[in-house]
């Protein structure tokens, strides 16, 4: 809990360490609640609450699919980073990239709630302006969050100049574009990387 | 007087227990936290948005939101049934 704490509210002493105890453990299981939540809770929830209204079904098979692709695709992204790091010959370690990488997963977790919430319980938004503001300020707050953790990996942890950064962001962009289209593909509604 | 690296390798080397000199024992454990540490320089804008990404990123969403209200007006609440599809 500790280390979620500071990876939320002060997270430059987590990402810089070489080594911090539980950190590992921490972001896998960052990572594996926001896949589980994303692809087999939140169905299983809307399918529970709409079954009478409409008539749907619960695809299990795709879920797994889903949870499949979405596991892979963390684990491409930290690939790819670790293999820039060996490119630009930073010390950085695979499980590291993997461990601080997997931090960066609380804001996808959060956006994850409140989408589904929306979507489960739309009610909750009355339509006003002010409703549109609050949730708006959240998703884009969530998304820029997201943005400050890359920026915090490559500066921080990296330690990149502005070539090398430039040079893994345009590469990064065209990697997040297609796992994106990916996890579309399959079935998964808020992209999570 | 001997330094660090010396008193190390007599420590290490000599089989009875060796009473290290005082404060020995505290810098080398420094030393030892201090190249665990990974700690690049950066500029002061960064260290303003790194040591507390979740404040930066609570201005910056209220301040886009708000100008997208002022902007889009009534037009702002399609905005979400947009998002959510």
């Amino acid at each position: 809990m500790n280390i979620l704490y500071q990876s939320i509210f002060a997270p430059l002493g987590v990402f810089n360490n070489n080594y911090v105890k539980y950190r590992f453990q921490t972001a896998m299981i960052i990572v594996l609640s926001t896949a589980v939540l994303e692809t087999i809770l939140a169905p299983i929830i809307y399918f529970c609450t709409y079954r009478n209204r409409y008539k749907i079904n619960l695809d299990i098979s795709s879920m797994f699919l889903r949870l499949v692709v979405v596991i892979i695709t963390w684990v491409v992204v930290c690939t790819v980073f670790w293999m820039f790091s060996k490119y630009f010959h930073k010390r950085i370690s695979f499980s590291q990239t993997v461990s601080i990488w997997g931090l960066s997963y609380i804001p996808n977790f959060l956006c994850i709630i409140l989408y589904n919430i929306l979507l489960i319980k739309p009610e909750i938004y009355n339509g006003s302006g002010f409703s549109t503001f609050i949730i708006s300020s959240l998703f884009i707050m969530f998304l820029i969050w997201k943005a400050i953790y890359y920026f915090m990996y490559m500066r921080s942890v990296l330690n990149t100049t502005l070539r090398e950064i430039t040079i893994i962001t345009v590469v990064s962009a065209l990697l997040f574009v297609s796992l994106i289209v990916i996890e579309f593909m399959v079935g998964v509604q808020v992209p999570v990387l | 007087m001997m330094d660090d690296r010396k008193v190390e390798k007599l420590i290490k080397s000599l089989d009875t227990e060796v009473i290290s000199p005082e404060g020995m024992k505290e810098k080398i454990l420094l030393k030892v936290f201090l190249e665990n540490k990974n700690e690049p320089v950066l500029t002061s804008f960064e260290k303003f948005i790194f040591v507390n990404p979740l404040r930066f990123a609570c201005v910056i969403s209220v301040s886009v939101s708000g100008a997208l209200w002022m902007v889009l007006g009534s037009s702002f609440s399609k905005l979400i049934i947009g998002i959510m599809g």
